[in-house]
């Protein structure tokens, strides 16, 4: 019997290993898009709009081709009764989030508009990802802890934006900080649950 | 009681658990594959296919690539029912 529990336990352990690996090269996938923008626009003194649009365009579609078979597997993993209600919760949450941080709170606050935009941005991502612990909390009955400095650390940035000599970068890196962190948490945590 | 909830359940054998298992932290696998991990002959591992295939826990599909192969794809059925078998067995074992 004891043997059994010790296999179960292992079973157990692999399964959660793999679930958090998932979300963390998800989250990794969406670094590595962010960071390679920030790369293509360095050596730039005026960064064209055409650029900025094409850029994100297509990261957008190879984010969802990379992350598609991935949040598959994550979805199926930590749903409790169906991973359709944790998918469209996890959509939901992108799209309010986008509501919100692109077009409610630049209109909403003060600053010149490329300030605006980053505390849009940051707004934008820190809602999101709280919609998505939110969601994942409701329908997977799970708290995904190691979520949270990507909705803190954006959030707390906020104020600094209006000290930032690029508010667009610093919020960019900001993501990016928030996001790392967390893959590094993930990262950590499927090492000891494996 | 573990007796009776094994006997109960599709996944009480221990081949077809370890086939949802496996398919669980990978999503899709090929026969040879779960053979090679399993250590059980083709025969065995079909008939357990079969039957998981009936439950609607996987799907059985042939690929042509450089040669046939037969691919084994989890349902989202099958994801849920190891998951609350898992559970369950958790919670019967720590009951005794």
């Amino acid at each position: 019997m004891e043997e059994l529990k010790d296999v179960l336990k292992r079973v157990s352990g692999k399964i959660l290993a793999v679930e958090k690996i998932c979300i963390a090269m998800n989250f990794q996938i969406w670094t590595v898009i962010m960071a390679g923008y920030y790369v293509l626009i360095a050596p730039l003194d005026r960064v064209p709009l055409w650029l900025t649009i094409a850029y994100w365009s297509f990261g957008a579609v190879v984010f969802a081709y990379a992350s598609k078979s991935l949040w598959r597997k994550v979805s199926m993993l930590i749903s409790e009764g169906g991973s359709g209600k944790v998918n469209f919760g996890i959509f939901l949450s992108w799209v309010i989030a986008a509501l919100f941080g692109w077009f409610f709170v630049p209109s909403m606050i003060g600053g010149y508009f490329l300030q605006r935009l980053a505390v849009g941005l940051l707004s934008f991502i820190s809602t999101a990802v709280i919609g998505m612990i939110a969601t994942i909390y409701f329908w997977a009955k799970k708290l995904e802890v190691e979520m949270v400095p990507a909705f803190l650390i954006p959030a707390l940035a906020i104020p600094l934006v209006y000290l930032s000599k690029n508010p667009m970068d610093f919020a960019g890196m900001t993501i990016v900080l928030g996001y790392g962190t967390i893959v590094i948490l993930y990262t950590i945590r499927a090492f000891k649950v494996a | 009681m573990l007796k009776e909830f094994a006997k109960k359940s599709v996944l009480g054998n221990p081949i077809r658990l370890g086939i949802m298992i496996y398919l669980l932290t990978r999503e899709k696998a090929f026969f040879k594959e779960l053979q090679d991990v399993l250590a059980v002959t083709p025969g065995n591992l079909d008939s357990h296919l079969r039957t998981l295939e009936r439950e609607g826990f996987v799907k059985i599909k042939k690929t042509i690539a450089d040669r046939p192969r037969t691919i084994v794809i989890i349902t989202e059925k099958g994801a849920e029912e190891t998951k609350k078998f898992l559970k369950i067995l958790k919670e019967i074992l720590n009951g005794v």
